[in-house]
C-alpha cells in the first residue's frame, strides 16, 4: 500500500517538477512548424519580390550620323631584293696575284682612253662650227614665221574675245535664273517642311495635352517652357524645364504629361532632314488654357 | 505614376487600414502555417503510435503484463492511455472485490470513454482556428480591399481629369489585401478538411478499439464470476 502511495505521490510530484521542462518541450514541439511556416512565408515573399520588380528600362540611344569617304590605299613597292654577293676568294696568295695583273691591265685601259678623248675633242670642235651656221640660218626662218604668227593671232583673238564676250553674257543670264529657281525651290521646300513640322508639333500638342492633369494650383497666364529631345523613332530621350511657371506642381504636371504622352511613333513618318531640323530637340511652351481641350 | 510598381511601393503607399489589414492576415497565415505543420506531425505520429500498439495487442501478450510495460514508458497516448485507464479501473474495481460483473464493465467502460474523449480533445486543439482563418480571412482581405478602393475613388474626386494612370495604383494596392487574404484562407480550408477527416478515422478505430478491449474484459469477468 504505503509503495503505490509513494509512487503516487511521485507521479503527482513529477510534472511540478517538470514544468519548465514540459513549457520548453512545448516550444520544441511548435519550433519546427513556426520555422516552416516562417520560411514558407519569407519564401513567397522574395518569389513575388523578384517576380514583380519593375521592367527594365530601354535606353534609346540617338542613331549616330556616319560619314562615309573613300580612301585611297597605296600599296607599298615591294623592294627588290638585294643581290647576292659575289662570294670572296679565300687565299691570299692567289689575291696578290690578282691585284698584279689588275694593275697592269688598268694602265693600258687609262692610255686607250686618253688617247680616244683627244680624238673626240677636235671632232666636237669641228661639228660645233657647223652646227652653228646652221642654227643661224633657222633662227632667221623662224623669226619671219614668228612675226607672221603673232599677226594672225592677234586678229583671232580678237575675234574670239567678242564671241567669248556674247557666251558669257548668255550665261550668266542662265545661271542667275537656275540660282533664283533654286532658291525658289529651297524657299518652297523650306515652307513645306515648316508646315509639316508646324502640323507635327502640333499633333505632339495634342498628345501632350491628352495627358494632362490639372494640378489645383494652376492658373491661366502660367508659362512652363519644356525642351523634349526625341529620337527619330518618336522615343522621348529626355525632357528638361527649360523656363518654369514658378508653380512647382504645374510644371510636375506638365513634365508628367510629356512622359505619359511619350512616345509618339507619329514621327517615325517624317523624313530625316525635317526631324533633324524641327524635332530633334525642341521646345515646347505650355500654358494652363492651352492644354484644356 | 511612372515609379516602379513593386510590391513595397503598394505596400507602403496604401492607407494605414489596409496595412493594417493586410499586417493581421499576414499573421493569421503564418500562425495557421504553425497550425498545420504541428498538427500534421501529431497525427501522423498518432496513427503510427495507434498501428505499433494494435499490433502489440494482438500479439497475444499477457495484459497485465503489458499494462505494466506501458505504465513504465514515459508518455502514453492515444490506444495506450485507452487502454490503460479501462484496464486500471477494471484491476482497481475487481481487486475492491466488486462481485458485479455488470458493474465492473461499466466502470471500465465509463473510463475508456473518458480517455477518448480525452484524446479527441487533444487531437482537435487548434483545428477550429484554422477554420475560422479559413472562413474570415477572404472577407478581411475584402475590407481590405473596398477600404483601399474608396480611398483611391476619394483621390480621384480631387482630380479634374480622371485617368486610369490616377486610380490604378490604389486599386492594385487594395486588391493586393485581397490576394493575401486568398493566400491565408486557401491552405487554412485544406488543411482543416483533411485534418479534420483524419482525427474522425482516428476516432472511429480508437472506438472500435475500445468495444474489443470491453468485450475481452467481459469475457473475462463472466469467465470468473461463473467459475466463483
Amino acid at each position: 500500500m504505503k509503495s503505490s502511495q509513494k509512487r503516487k505521490a511521485g507521479k503527482l510530484r513529477q510534472p511540478l517538477l517538470e514544468k519548465p521542462l514540459l513549457k520548453s518541450a512545448i516550444f520544441r514541439g511548435y519550433g519546427f512548424p513556426i520555422l516552416v511556416s516562417v520560411l514558407l512565408h519569407a519564401l513567397v515573399v522574395v518569389v513575388l519580390l523578384l517576380n514583380w520588380s519593375d521592367q527594365e528600362k530601354v535606353v534609346i540611344a540617338p542613331p549616330k550620323s556616319i560619314k562615309a569617304s573613300v580612301v585611297e590605299i597605296t600599296q607599298p613597292k615591294i623592294k627588290p631584293k638585294s643581290q647576292v654577293q659575289p662570294s670572296r676568294d679565300d687565299k691570299a696568295s692567289k689575291r696578290t696575284d690578282d691585284q698584279a695583273r689588275k694593275k697592269r691591265l688598268e694602265d693600258r685601259r687609262r692610255k686607250a682612253e686618253e688617247k680616244r678623248k683627244k680624238e673626240i675633242a677636235l671632232k666636237r670642235q669641228k661639228d660645233a662650227r657647223e652646227k652653228a651656221q646652221r642654227e643661224k640660218e633657222e633662227a632667221e626662218r623662224k623669226e619671219k614665221l614668228r612675226q607672221k604668227k603673232l599677226a594672225e593671232d592677234k586678229r583671232r583673238k580678237q575675234q574670239e574675245a567678242q564671241k567669248h564676250k556674247d557666251q558669257e553674257r548668255l550665261r550668266a543670264a542662265q545661271e542667275q535664273k537656275a540660282r533664283e529657281s533654286a532658291l525658289l525651290a529651297a524657299a518652297e521646300q523650306e515652307e513645306k517642311d515648316l508646315s509639316q513640322a508646324d502640323y507635327y508639333t502640333g499633333v505632339l500638342r495634342g498628345l501632350v495635352a491628352q495627358q494632362w492633369n490639372r494640378p489645383p494650383s494652376a492658373r491661366n497666364n502660367m508659362l512652363a517652357v519644356v525642351q523634349l529631345k526625341l529620337s527619330p523613332f518618336g522615343d522621348l530621350l529626355s525632357v528638361r524645364l527649360v523656363t518654369g511657371s514658378g508653380d512647382e506642381a504645374y510644371d510636375r504636371s506638365v513634365i508628367q504629361a510629356v512622359k505619359l504622352a511619350a512616345p509618339f511613333p507619329e514621327l517615325k513618318k517624317l523624313e530625316r532632314r525635317v526631324f533633324n531640323n524641327y524635332f530633334k530637340t525642341i521646345n515646347f511652351r505650355f500654358r494652363p488654357e492651352d492644354l484644356v481641350r | 505614376m511612372t515609379e516602379s510598381m513593386s510590391i513595397w511601393s503598394l505596400v507602403s503607399n496604401a492607407s494605414w487600414i489596409v496595412i493594417l489589414v493586410m499586417l493581421l492576415l499576414v499573421l493569421a497565415s503564418i500562425t495557421s502555417w504553425v497550425m498545420i505543420v504541428q498538427r500534421g506531425v501529431l497525427i501522423r505520429n498518432a496513427q503510427q503510435h495507434m498501428l505499433s500498439f494494435e499490433d502489440r495487442f494482438w500479439s497475444g501478450m499477457d495484459l497485465t503484463q503489458l499494462y505494466r510495460e506501458l505504465q513504465d514508458e514515459p508518455a502514453p497516448n492515444g490506444l495506450e492511455q485507452i487502454f490503460i485507464s479501462g484496464f486500471r479501473e477494471f484491476s482497481r474495481l475487481r481487486s475492491q472485490g466488486t462481485e458485479d460483473a455488470d458493474a465492473v464493465m461499466e466502470g471500465s467502460q465509463r473510463a475508456m470513454r473518458v480517455a477518448i474523449s480525452r484524446e479527441q480533445e487533444k487531437l482537435e486543439t487548434h483545428l477550429p482556428f484554422l477554420a475560422t482563418v479559413g472562413s474570415t480571412s477572404p472577407y478581411l482581405g475584402l475590407f481590405g480591399t473596398v477600404v483601399g478602393i474608396m480611398n483611391a475613388f476619394r483621390g480621384l474626386a480631387n482630380v479634374q481629369q480622371a485617368t486610369l494612370a490616377s486610380v490604378a495604383p490604389g486599386i492594385a494596392e487594395a486588391l493586393l489585401a485581397t490576394a493575401i487574404g486568398l493566400l491565408a484562407a486557401i491552405p487554412a480550408v485544406v488543411a482543416y478538411n483533411r485534418y479534420s477527416a483524419k482525427v474522425d478515422a482516428l476516432l472511429a478505430s480508437y472506438d472500435t478499439f475500445a468495444d474489443e478491449f470491453a468485450s475481452i474484459l467481459h469475457r473475462k469477468v463472466h469467465s470468473r464470476s461463473r467459475s466463483a
